[in-house]
């Protein structure tokens, strides 16, 4: 083979390998742009959320689901983060916990049932933290050290506001936090109002409406009405935190992952909810 | 630097071409060789890939004026040989996007990192020595500059879809170096790591005369060798983060969470650093080197050794 021919060659060669590999190129960018623009499932793209489920059920799969996770001794805990204010912005009063249960096979049978889930007062404490925002990545404690683990789960609010703790009404907030309260809970109740069925309905429906993208603003959302909030008069069970603690548990790990609501990974107080879903049978999955 | 004044292809003494034509053949790989100015077209050429380069304005047999056919000139003939098989090329560029959204939605994740000494929200890491910090991993004009910030969600579907085709990717690749044998030509030798300085101080120009190489020199198989360990750290790393409790043996192993997690971040560093040197070296290294990476030949001389011999010998 003469250089001539080498160089014919190579050049050839090249066109080839070029042409293919624009093509290629092409097509990764159109798989990139596929995932991308697919219709979201969940606020993720279908393709990714379809491997996430595909990862939890090859998990499930691969991990022994009774394996328990390696203990430690208390002195060796540090303090957990608090991952934000979303949620209560207050103290619950334990006595008026009550988990809704609904779906479950002739519920009536069970002393705890009721016509209405939705119709459940829940009652908070009258003090309020003071709004500080999503996630502040502020230490709970003042002077978190390792060992310390007295009061820091308890007072997940509290935590990142502390010393500053306002009596003031909760509709007084300035960041349109009156959410916390329903439709029936009018300004001249004062505290220790009840929660809405509908939960924060109004005003998650006006932190719609500011946004020009019909979606909350970010950091409202989850705060808002979730997909799985009940309609009125759903009939089902209203479990006590005694009523919780009963169902069968088991220890698992300390991590808890909550990655898409209650699964079964996730501790309930303690108690798992693959426990919930055995002891109520209409539950399961 | 470069002395670009002085054209090697020029040089009048027969000597001195000869030493180059050794340097040459050792740049055949992905490394610098000597860039000359070529007065009709802009930008640099390489010595070392210029005569085998039938770039489209000489394709066509047209003698670029003043330009002397180097090859003729020292009277070899050009051959064209296989480099990259197929399956490598193409593991190779499936590979490259692949890692890059690992990275990519791997710094999403971090920035919503937990910080568990409340001190330091979104950089976690930080490079210094002992109480001396000379900067924390990232600066907020480089999350802005990337969109980074509140995209976990995003970073999450992405990582822990794109690491089943990295995964994929790289097992399927090791396997094929065992299977065809090139893991011959990327496996460190007993000599690579002299090489390696060698290679490095030449590329400073501190030194001259590249070490004798087949397909890649001695810095390169450390290099290319490393790559494929760091992607397999970054992989069990990854799973001791990413499985905590379940594979708490091997998060252990690795040392406890927060050690997984530190080496899974500065084997990320390392990818990224892997990256700009590869690149930069593929850039000097010119047109005919990074061509094999895509159509799996290259021009060589006729006097330097053959690769395909070499394989034939595996």
């Amino acid at each position: 083979m003469t250089t001539e021919e080498a160089k014919k060659q190579s050049a050839k060669r090249t066109r080839r390998s070029f042409l293919i590999g624009g093509v290629g190129a092409v097509a990764g960018f159109e798989f990139y742009r596929w995932i991308d623009r697919a219709p979201g499932d969940e606020l993720l793209p279908r393709p990714l959320r379809k491997a996430l489920n595909f990862n939890e059920h090859l998990s499930r799969g691969v991990f022994d689901e009774r394996g328990l996770a390696p203990t430690y001794d208390v002195s060796q805990s540090v303090d957990l983060r608090i991952n934000g204010n979303y949620g209560l912005k207050q103290d619950l009063l334990l006595d008026s916990y009550r988990l809704q249960v609904v779906g479950v096979e002739n519920p009536k049978r069970f002393a705890q049932y009721v016509d209405d889930v939705t119709a459940w007062n829940y009652k908070y404490a009258a003090v309020e933290a003071a709004y500080t925002g999503h996630d502040t990545k502020e230490a709970p404690k003042p002077t978190p050290k390792p060992g310390g683990n007295a009061g820091s789960a308890k007072d997940m609010n509290a935590g990142a506001a502390a010393g500053d703790k306002t009596k003031q009404k909760p509709e007084a907030r300035p960041d349109g936090g009156a959410a916390a309260f329903g439709p029936n809970a009018s300004p001249q109740e004062g505290p220790a109002p009840a929660m809405s069925p509908a939960f924060r309905r109004p005003a998650f429906a006006a932190a719609k409406a500011a946004n020009s993208d019909g979606r909350p603003e970010r950091g409202q959302e989850e705060s808002g009405e979730s997909a799985s909030t009940l309609d009125p008069n759903t009939p089902g069970l209203l479990l006590t935190m005694a009523d919780v603690a009963k169902l069968p548990s088991r220890r698992t790990g300390d991590a808890v992952q909550v990655h898409r609501g209650l699964e079964r990974d996730c501790a309930l107080g303690g108690v798992q909810a693959g426990g919930l879903y055995r002891s109520v049978p209409a539950c399961k999955e | 630097m470069i002395d670009d004044t002085k054209a090697v292809d020029v040089d009048p003494d027969e000597g001195d071409a000869e030493a180059d034509g050794a340097v040459l053949h050792a740049v055949a790989g992905a490394l610098p060789g000597v860039m000359v100015p070529v007065e009709d077209e802009p930008g640099l050429r390489e010595v070392t890939a210029a005569p085998t380069d039938e770039d489209t304005s000489t394709a066509e047999g047209e003698q670029r004026v003043g330009e002397p056919d180097r090859s003729d000139k020292i009277g070899e003939e050009l051959v064209l040989e296989r480099k990259h098989p197929l399956a490598i090329r193409w593991m190779h560029w499936i590979n490259f996007p692949v890692l890059f959204t690992m990275i990519w939605s791997g710094l999403l994740i971090y920035w919503n990192d937990s910080d568990n000494a409340y001190k330091h929200a979104h950089r976690v890491y930080r490079v210094g020595l002992g109480g001396v910090t000379l900067f924390r991993l990232f600066p907020d004009w480089f999350y802005n500059w990337l969109s980074v910030p509140f995209n976990v969600t995003k970073g999450l579907g992405y990582h822990f879809f794109f690491m089943w085709i990295f995964t994929v990717n790289g097992i399927v690749y090791v396997l094929y170096l065992l299977w065809s044998k090139e893991w011959k030509f990327m496996v460190p030798e007993r000599r690579s790591l002299r090489d390696a300085v060698q290679v490095t101080l030449v590329d400073l120009h501190l030194r001259k005369g590249m070490p004798e190489q087949t397909k890649y020199n001695g810095g390169q198989r450390i290099a290319y060798t490393a790559v494929v360990l760091m992607a397999f750290g970054a992989l069990v790393t990854g799973l001791a983060i990413y499985k905590p409790t379940q594979t708490h043996w091997l998060t252990t192993l690795l040392g406890g969470y927060e050690m997984a997690r530190w080496l899974h971040f500065w084997l990320t560093i390392g990818f990224c650093g892997f990256f700009l040197v590869h690149v930069g070296q593929v850039v000097l290294a010119g047109w005919n080197n990074f061509r094999s990476m895509v159509s799996g030949y290259e021009l060589r001389r006729s006097t330097e050794p053959s690769l395909e011999a070499e394989r034939s010998r595996f």
